[in-house]
């Protein structure tokens, strides 16, 4: 008897200590997965800056990019100051049409202040780079550059893409001597 | 019975001693556990860190072998030690290590566009990806010659960031190349003759020691009389343009100049040439009626010629020219080059003039039509992208279209006593 309680006082502590230090889990024992509780930091979040979404031709120039159809005041503000600027109403009704005559091309705009936009650029300067093709170049460069043309004469070969266009202009042989970029107003605005 | 008592009294006594033991045991072994790690990004799981001092059988009940340790995360993990204890500890890995690279010198003209940030550093690296590279002060706007060193901020997702100063060599330059020793040049009439153009020529280009430079020569037809105008140009790497302005001279050597008489417009050089281009465009109009001549006319029109302002007074066969070998022209050129189509396939037609005229001009074509008379307009207008063709007065009466109708052959559709 005496055995019995002593035995069953020193059990009942020992099964106490055992029970009260064991784990917090309350499982069954077998081995448990890490469970993924939380993301833990955020991610910051990036603002990707939309440029212009260009659904046409566009022309490069000292690293920038001439997108038709949008605001002149910016280029106008790269290209500097003119060596001759002519500006009248448009008979076609569309405002102010100005042209800014610079030594590497002429620059057309339609519309006045915040409202005048990129109309179009003539060059006639063998030095400028359009896009591969060169003002002296012969009309094959034209098409194995910029591809087969919509539209081809005795006189040019006009692409389009998207509400842009170019027209390739040749000396009524296979010399170009102008090529032109501008609004293919057919196609309208974007 | 006291012997029992006492018996009893010191059981108890033993019983608490273990049990108190137990208990400080148990407090211990909770002490020792830290219950929340965290670790950086990338670094090893270690079964110490989550002790103060580790005991030598602590292992980690659940796996940890599978846990990306490059992704910040939170888990919740066992751990078993000291013999008999499993507890619950909290993992987190966070990412607070920034990225790293170089950064790649740039040589920079003043007026070109500066590169974008991303292309001035290089190498980079981050276990977590680049989130956004970008000029620590904006884009750079530097208009002196000098060297300097442009931050460039490289940020991460979990938003650290190293900076990293780039060197930029920039360059002002403004000055366009010049020539030295161009002169007209005189050769006579020989479909032989040979022209150097850079004969006596030299440039020079404060910055760029090889300049571009070409001879624009499309207007000298060698073998024919004449003066023609010829432009060296020359370019540097910063993009300055020269021109400057020659002539070459052809003559018949020791032959008396004479001046021939100017001839009738009509059977100018000018005229026919255009009639020539024209009529080589007619021919792919041409219908089987005279409405759908016409109707090809201005479609084409339309669709060949760009429009483009021009400044100062063109004449009618000029802008024709113009509209037909350089696609080209203002509402004039559009009417001209309809009219001069309509000309030679016989159609009869006439000029419309804007009346009033409020801010600017405009001109279109009247084309008599099966027998009737009706507004065509080639023009491109920005507003009204379609062809006007074989319209009545009121079908073409937008703002663009007021015109005196008592000056005009009666319309079809149309009032007489319009105006």
């Amino acid at each position: 008897m005496k055995k019995r309680i002593i035995t069953t006082v020193i059990g009942a502590c020992v099964i106490a200590s055992v029970l009260a230090g064991c784990s917090d889990n309350k499982g069954t024992g077998e081995t448990a997965q890490a469970s993924l509780i939380g993301g833990g930091q955020t991610q910051i979040s990036v603002e990707v800056s939309q440029s212009a979404s260009v659904d046409g031709y566009k022309f490069s120039y000292m690293g920038y990019d001439i997108v038709f159809w949008t605001p002149a005041a910016p280029i106008l503000k790269v290209l500097g100051e003119p060596t001759e600027m002519f500006s009248d109403f448009a008979c076609a009704g569309e405002g102010m049409a100005t042209v800014y005559s610079y030594p590497e091309f002429d620059f057309y705009t339609s519309g006045e202040d915040e409202n005048e936009i990129i109309d179009g650029i003539k060059i006639s300067n063998p030095l400028i780079d359009c896009g591969g093709v060169h003002v002296g170049d012969k009309v094959e460069v034209a098409k194995s550059v910029y591809g087969d043309p919509v539209q081809e004469d005795d006189f040019g070969l006009k692409y389009v893409k998207g509400n842009t266009h170019i027209w390739v202009i040749t000396d009524g042989a296979d010399t170009i001597v102008e090529i032109n970029y501008g609004r293919e107003i057919a196609n309208g605005a974007v | 019975m006291k012997k029992i008592i006492g018996k009893i009294t010191g059981f108890l006594y033993v019983a608490a001693i273990v049990t108190v033991s137990v208990i400080f045991t148990i407090r211990d072994a909770d002490r020792n556990i830290i219950r929340t790690v965290t670790i950086e990004a990338g670094d090893e799981i270690r079964i110490a860190d989550f002790f103060r001092e580790c005991p030598k059988d602590a292992k980690f009940v659940t796996p940890v072998s599978g846990i990306d340790t490059s992704v910040p995360a939170i888990y919740k993990l066992t751990v078993f030690y000291d013999e008999a204890f499993k507890k619950d500890v909290v993992l987190k890995i966070e990412d607070h290590t920034g990225p790293k690279g170089i950064a790649i010198p740039k040589k920079q003209w003043a007026r070109v566009k500066w590169p974008e940030a991303k292309d001035c550093v290089g190498y980079l690296y981050d276990l977590n990806g680049i989130a956004k590279i970008e000029y620590q002060n904006g884009t750079p706007d530097y208009e002196i010659s000098g060297l300097y060193m442009v931050p460039v901020v490289v940020t991460d997702w979990y938003n650290n960031s190293a900076v990293i100063d780039v060197p930029f060599e920039v360059t002002d330059d403004h000055n366009a190349p010049l020539f030295y020793g161009i002169h007209d040049i005189n050769i006579d009439n020989s479909e032989n003759a040979v022209i150097n153009y850079f004969d006596g020529v030299t440039w020079k280009d404060d910055f760029d020691e090889e300049p571009r430079v070409i001879v624009d020569n499309k207007n000298v037809e060698i073998g024919v009389e004449g003066s023609y105008l010829i432009t060296y140009k020359a370019v540097d790497a910063a993009g300055n343009i020269r021109t400057q302005d020659a002539f070459v001279n052809i003559k018949e050597p020791n032959v008396i100049n004479s001046v021939l008489g100017a001839g009738a417009a009509w059977d100018s050089n000018e005229h026919n040439e255009i009639v020539r281009i024209a009529s080589g465009v007619l021919d792919s109009l041409k219908g089987s009626s005279d409405s759908e001549t016409a109707k090809n006319i201005f479609d084409w029109v339309h669709s060949h010629v760009t429009y483009e302002q021009i400044f100062g007074v063109q004449t009618y066969e000029g802008a024709v020219y113009q509209a037909l070998t350089k696609h080209s022209g203002d509402c004039y050129g559009f009417y001209a080059c309809s009219k001069f189509l309509l000309d030679l396939a016989g159609i009869p037609n006439m000029m419309v003039v804007r009346y009033p005229v409020t801010y600017q001009g405009h001109y279109w074509n009247l084309v008599k039509i099966d027998g009737e008379w009706y507004h065509c307009d080639s023009t491109m207008f920005m507003n009204h992208p379609t062809v006007y063709f074989k319209n009545t007065d009121s079908q073409i009466g937008d703002s663009r279209h007021r015109f005196d109708g008592s000056m005009l052959p009666v319309r079809a559709g149309g009032n007489p006593e319009y105006a």
